[in-house]
């Protein structure tokens, strides 16, 4: 079992305690996740890393409640978070084919048809960068579009807690550095919290405050660490800390697949 | 076998029966009788049919329970339903809608089986993770996965429902196109025969253009 509240400081008290015991697909089934035990503060840019098939999206999964059968618990330590307050952006981009962008974007707003929601998703969608139609449809849109149209979606639901699945995983470089560019303006105007799962060091070094390392079969936290290198200096200086890090964790390479 | 020129009428000739059977004939008369029966035999077999495909498709149990009953019932030749139903129910309303329906319904069973089956779970977790009301779910992220197996389903179905029925009302009936082309026949009327089957075409096709073919330009517009 492995806690990293006390390596995050104590000024912000915890705004999530999850804590996974066990769990399996099925009955008798060998353990994806075992002992996984962790606290995510209020604001805080968590990146979590591991290899494919590390059980990443299974845990995101849980957090967001998608899937409920596990032994352990998630909880939400503040009163007014909830988990309706939670919000996820999907491996893949998950939009409804037969649903315009608007409508896409509005599906997750309590009255997706009043002026409010279709204001709100315009301007969402204007933020993300989609500056064509709104009445187009996603089969309309490249793959990198689709994600954008999915994280305008994300933010619809204007959450205290955001889950990413890999949000940049085959987009091209371009595309890449200017979804996660986005990804630290919304974070950083919304003061939202977010928990952001990949498999690439760099983007967990360039985003977050704080990664948690995660071993495969079963899935548990094997190592963390603490970013507090200012955001601006990240990019130049990823190779030295993706190194230092490497070299601290006994890995060989940034690219944890 | 020589040729007659009375074995196939001119198109002239039979739209001036046709016009002759609406004016003065039982002609609107059949064809409301008929129509009433294809609608509401139709109708019944999507309110059974789709629940029990959809059922079969999410419930393993029941397709395993289920699936050798409705091969064979897709098996057993309409004509024979249609019999056994007259001999048990007698020559009533009951029994001809009984027959068309027994006969209908498998084809929507498997259609909508295999509908289930392709629902994308990924979409559906959005609607859970966002937390979107069953209503909404339904409405915006399952049916709309199920409308190509619907339309299949309904234009399948429409087009088995209204042959059966003509068969049904020919062996049992009273009225309808189905009984009336049976007296034709023996009158070796084949004006009057081609009169009926081309009025009712008329029918399923305003049905086909009017109705199903709109419902799939709204429902299937981003297919576009």
């Amino acid at each position: 079992m492995h806690s990293a509240l006390g390596n995050i400081g104590n000024e912000v008290a915890p705004m999530m305690d999850v804590h996974v015991t066990n769990k399996t697909y099925h009955k008798g089934a060998p353990s994806i996740i075992q002992n996984l035990d962790f606290e995510v503060k209020d604001g805080e840019f968590l990146a979590i890393v591991g290899p494919s098939g590390a059980g990443k999206s299974t845990l995101l999964n849980l957090i967001a409640g998608i899937d409920t059968k596990f032994e352990g618990h998630i909880r939400f330590n503040t009163l007014e978070t909830r988990s309706s307050n939670l919000s996820i952006m999907f491996q893949e981009p998950r939009l409804m084919p037969w649903l315009n962008l608007q409508e896409n974007v509005c599906l997750v707003s309590d009255s997706p048809k009043s002026t409010l929601a279709i204001n709100r998703a315009a301007e969402l969608l204007e933020t993300v960068g989609i500056t064509g139609s709104p009445e187009q449809y996603p089969g309309q849109l490249s793959g990198g579009m689709q994600r954008r149209v999915a994280l305008a979606r994300t933010l619809m639901a204007d959450p205290d807690i955001l889950l990413l699945d890999e949000p940049l995983v085959s987009l091209d470089q371009p595309a890449a550095m200017a979804l996660r560019e986005l990804l630290l303006r919304v974070w950083r105007a919304r003061k939202c919290t977010v928990i952001y799962v990949t498999h690439q060091l760099e983007e967990a070094v360039v985003l977050a405050d704080r990664i948690l390392f995660l071993s495969t079969s079963p899935t548990s936290i094997i190592r963390e660490e603490i970013i507090d290198l200012p955001r601006p200096r990240r990019t130049q200086d990823v190779d030295a800390v993706k190194h230092g890090i490497c070299k601290r964790a006994g890995l060989l390479s940034g690219r944890l697949a | 076998m020589i040729w007659q020129p009375d074995m196939l009428p001119s198109p002239v000739e039979v739209a001036l029966r046709v016009w002759q059977e609406a004016a003065h004939g039982d002609l609107l008369a059949n064809l409301f009788a008929t129509t009433k029966r294809v609608g509401f035999s139709f109708i019944l077999a999507m309110l059974l049919g789709v629940p029990l495909g959809l059922w079969m498709a999410y419930c393993r149990r029941a397709d395993l329970l289920l699936d050798g009953i409705v091969t064979v019932f897709m098996n057993i030749p309409a004509l024979v339903v249609i019999i056994l139903c007259f001999l048990w129910l007698g020559l009533n309303e009951l029994a001809t809608v009984m027959a068309v329906v027994i006969n209908k319904i498998p084809v929507i069973v498997v259609t909508m089986r295999e509908g289930g089956k392709s629902i994308d779970f990924k979409l559906m977790a959005v609607a859970k993770a966002f937390h979107i009301s069953r209503w909404r779910t339904l409405v915006d992220v399952y049916l709309p996965q199920l409308y190509p197996y619907l339309l299949a389903a309904t234009r399948a179905g429409l087009a088995l429902v209204w042959k059966i029925v003509l068969v049904a009302e020919l062996l049992g009936c009273s009225d309808g196109v189905g009984f009336q082309l049976g007296i034709y026949f023996q009158y070796f009327d084949i004006p009057g025969i081609l009169a009926y089957t081309f009025a009712f075409v008329g029918i399923v096709i305003l049905l086909e253009a009017g109705c199903i073919r709109r419902w799939e330009i709204s429902v299937m517009r981003w297919r576009q």
